[in-house]
């Protein structure tokens, strides 16, 4: 570093931030799925700055395989990036002619009609073999071409398995695939613009193009939506990404396209120089049939309505806030029961029904419990006779009550095999105040057994 | 409005506002969409059959009489609830909105305790909200679905007219209730068909059932006061809760008669 200074004082120097590299290929990678959905950064020991893609049947969108791959190197070097690229029937061909044969050719660009010429005039090092191209060098052996005329036995008992194998792959004879970024679905709508869009309303009319297309696709197979990705390709090479889970299956395209709305007017995403490729994507799809609508006007609302609502509201409200009760074996109050989101959401009460799943079973142990429950019992003065008799009177949030009613104590012990060992017994009481109120008390520890002083506890009221 | 020009078309225009008005009626609005019209709740904003109570599809306010009360007017609330669910047949859900930050000093509603007051939680979608114009937005999204939805008011103020207009409108296109909670300090204006202000009141002793030394407790009782009611003027009830439905009591003198008849009084007006 020194004398690299000494010879170019007006050197700049920078860290090496592996980790930025990867992330910036890793988003990078993913704006190249304008050119085509099956696209893989090339993080592999091999280099670390290759993007691949399976351009295969996508040339035809972009007026052919030389007109995208021009545009594609266009569009790399508008955000200042060196980039050269390959066009080649194998992985492994591709990977070598963009690194070694592009560089050379003034297009930045090279693309391989036939393996066997191009292989032949490939530099051993771009076989992805590393050292073992040095020691091929060391023999006279400069080219692919080279190695393809010599015995394979002996090759092999040379220089390894490795080299062949990379061999055979950069010729097509061994299968080698790639893992795109995204998965693969499907069923997906886009819209390309010549110019880019600017304005949300364009947007979301775009995505009532898109949906309505995706249903279209899904109709025959009879299948319906349960996760859908909106992907939008800003100009500048960014991908936004806003995704929506239904429900219940769903193949309705206004419904989609309102899910979709409503997540973009949330999102406040930037658009930045605008976005000119709009794509929805079926992440996960369910089968859906054909629904009998009722003869009758029975008056019942319709099921899809409420699926669609519960979307809408988890849409705008958030995942964790749209819940529905749930049951879990247990004793200890705060545990049995409670609102959870997740999964149960689906099931409705119509779909419950529909669907013959056991629901959960929300009949109350035989003392009746309250109907509000504090999240966390809150501590109370009580009068009460030692060793186990109701309270008399209590003071909860500095205001005295006098208990004229009460029934208990009902006892729950801790659960032992749970690992707490603070945890005491609980004397639940039921108590009616003076006024009418109603409160749920319990007294912490045995009298005697597990403490000397027992504490109190308001854990519900009504 | 009162200018010299228009004055002429008066009457004329008067009328295409009462046609204009008409067409908004609910009424109208049922017959005119054939496919929404639902298994309707009491008819006017309250009706009285025998001892029973019932509210009529649209928007019923319920108040605690003081802070302390606020449970118990939850309760009434969802003992409302339940009961218009079980007279109108409805498989329809239950909406239960809650915006975040209010009134939620008493916990959160106990799946297993819902079942005391005849709700069932499994029919229920609970949601809770950030702000109220969420919560607001959600209950009336809900009863746009057909779902019957319970909320709370909270102390915001854009709690307005407007906005129960626009809920009591939805409830009763579908011929669905919604319950709303309100703080005991914040009445503003509203559209609601009935407020109730709603206290506890000591419940009948249940001595066999009791803790040591105490009575049990009876069926809850509460003292409603109607203070507001469409087309009518406000009342009382003392209501209690009892096999799944509130029952109006007598009032006390009438009720606790004995059989020793007192020579030319008059039993004792009710306490207003």
């Amino acid at each position: 570093m020194a004398d690299a200074k000494a010879l170019e004082p007006l050197m700049q120097t920078a860290p090496a931030r592996p980790d930025a590299d990867k992330r910036l290929l890793q988003a990078y990678a993913r704006a190249c799925g304008r050119w085509s959905p099956y696209v893989a950064p090339d993080p592999g020991p091999p280099g670390e700055d290759g993007i691949l893609l399976d351009i295969t049947g996508c040339a035809r969108l972009f007026g052919g395989e030389d007109k995208l791959i021009e545009a594609a190197l266009q569009a790399s070097r508008e955000r200042g990036l060196t980039a050269y690229a390959a066009i080649a029937p194998s992985i492994g061909l591709a990977w070598g002619l963009a690194r070694f044969k592009a560089r050379q050719s003034e297009t930045g660009w090279v693309r391989a009609d036939t393996v066997e010429t191009a292989l032949a005039d490939l530099p051993v090092e771009g076989l992805r073999i590393g050292e073992t191209a040095g020691q091929l060098r060391r023999f006279g052996l400069k080219r692919a071409g080279d190695l393809l005329t010599l015995p394979r036995a002996s090759l092999t008992r040379r220089f390894g398995a490795g080299l062949l194998t990379r061999l055979d792959q950069a010729a097509g004879r061994v299968e080698e695939s790639l893992n795109p970024l995204q998965p693969v679905t499907e069923c997906r709508a886009r819209l390309r613009f010549p110019e880019p869009l600017l304005l949300l309303d364009s947007l979301k009319q775009c995505v009532d193009e898109t949906a309505k297309s995706l249903c279209e696709q899904l109709e025959p197979q009879g299948l319906g939506l349960r996760r859908v990705e909106l992907n939008l390709y800003r100009i500048d090479g960014k991908l936004i990404l806003l995704g929506i889970g239904t429900a219940a299956p769903a193949r309705d395209p206004a419904h989609i396209a309102r899910l979709l709305h409503e997540k973009l007017d949330r999102a406040e995403i930037d658009i930045g120089f605008g976005i000119d490729v709009v794509e929805l994507r079926a992440r996960e799809t369910a089968p859906l049939g054909g629904r009998q609508a009722g003869l009758l006007h029975t008056g019942e609302p319709d099921p899809d309505d409420l699926d669609q609502l519960t979307d809408r509201l988890v849409v705008r409200l958030g995942d964790e806030q749209v819940r529905r009760a749930g049951r879990r074996e247990s004793h200890i109050p705060e545990r049995a029961a409670g609102w959870r989101p997740g999964p149960a959401l689906a099931g409705t009460a119509l779909s419950v029904r529909e669907a013959d799943q056991a629901p959960a079973d929300f009949t109350p142990p035989d003392p009746d419990r309250p109907l509000l429950i504090l999240a966390r019992p809150e501590p109370a003065q009580a009068v009460a006779e030692i060793p186990d008799g109701p309270p008399r009177s209590f003071i909860w949030r500095r205001v005295r009550h006098l208990v004229h009613r009460a029934e208990g104590p009902e006892r729950l012990a801790p659960e032992w095999w749970r690992d707490q060992l603070s945890a005491r017994t609980r004397d639940y009481f039921r108590v009616e105040t003076r006024e009418g109120r109603r409160f749920w008390l319990y007294r912490e520890g045995l009298f005697g057994l597990e403490t000397r002083t027992p504490s109190w506890f308001v854990h519900g009221a009504s | 409005m009162g200018s010299a020009s228009s004055r002429p078309d008066g009457p004329a225009q008067l009328e295409k506002l009462r046609a204009k008005i008409r067409d908004l009626m609910p009424a109208a609005a049922l017959t005119a969409a054939p496919g929404q019209e639902a298994v309707q709740a009491a008819s006017g904003p309250l009706e009285e059959t025998g001892s029973q109570l019932h509210l009529g599809a649209g928007l019923h306010e319920f108040c605690p009489q003081d802070y302390l009360d606020t449970p118990a007017a939850l309760a009434v609330q969802s003992g409302f609830m339940a009961q218009a669910l079980r007279r109108a047949h409805s498989p329809a859900p239950l909406l239960w909105v809650r915006a975040r930050n209010d009134s939620q000093d008493f916990g959160q509603p106990y799946p297993l305790g819902l079942k005391q007051w005849g709700l069932q939680p499994e029919r229920i979608i609970f949601a809770e909200t950030e702000t109220l114009a969420d919560a607001l937005w959600a209950m009336e999204d809900g009863l746009r679905a057909g779902a019957w939805v319970m909320g709370e008011a909270g102390t915001s103020s854009r709690y307005d007219l407007t906005a129960t207009k626009r809920l009591h409108m939805a409830a009763q296109a579908r011929g669905g209730l919604v319950l709303v909670l309100r703080h005991h300090e914040m009445i503003g204006a509203s559209a609601a068909l009935t407020r109730w202000r709603l206290s506890a009141r000591p419940s009948p002793a249940q001595d066999w059932r009791g803790a040591t030394g105490l009575p049990g407790l009876g069926s809850p009782r509460f003292r409603a006061h109607l203070e507001r009611v469409r087309g009518g003027p406000p009342r009382q009830f003392d209501i209690e809760w009892k096999h799944a439905a509130f029952h109006v009591l007598e009032p006390a003198p009438l009720a606790d008669r004995t059989a020793w008849p007192h020579p030319r009084s008059k039993p004792a007006r009710q306490r207003a």
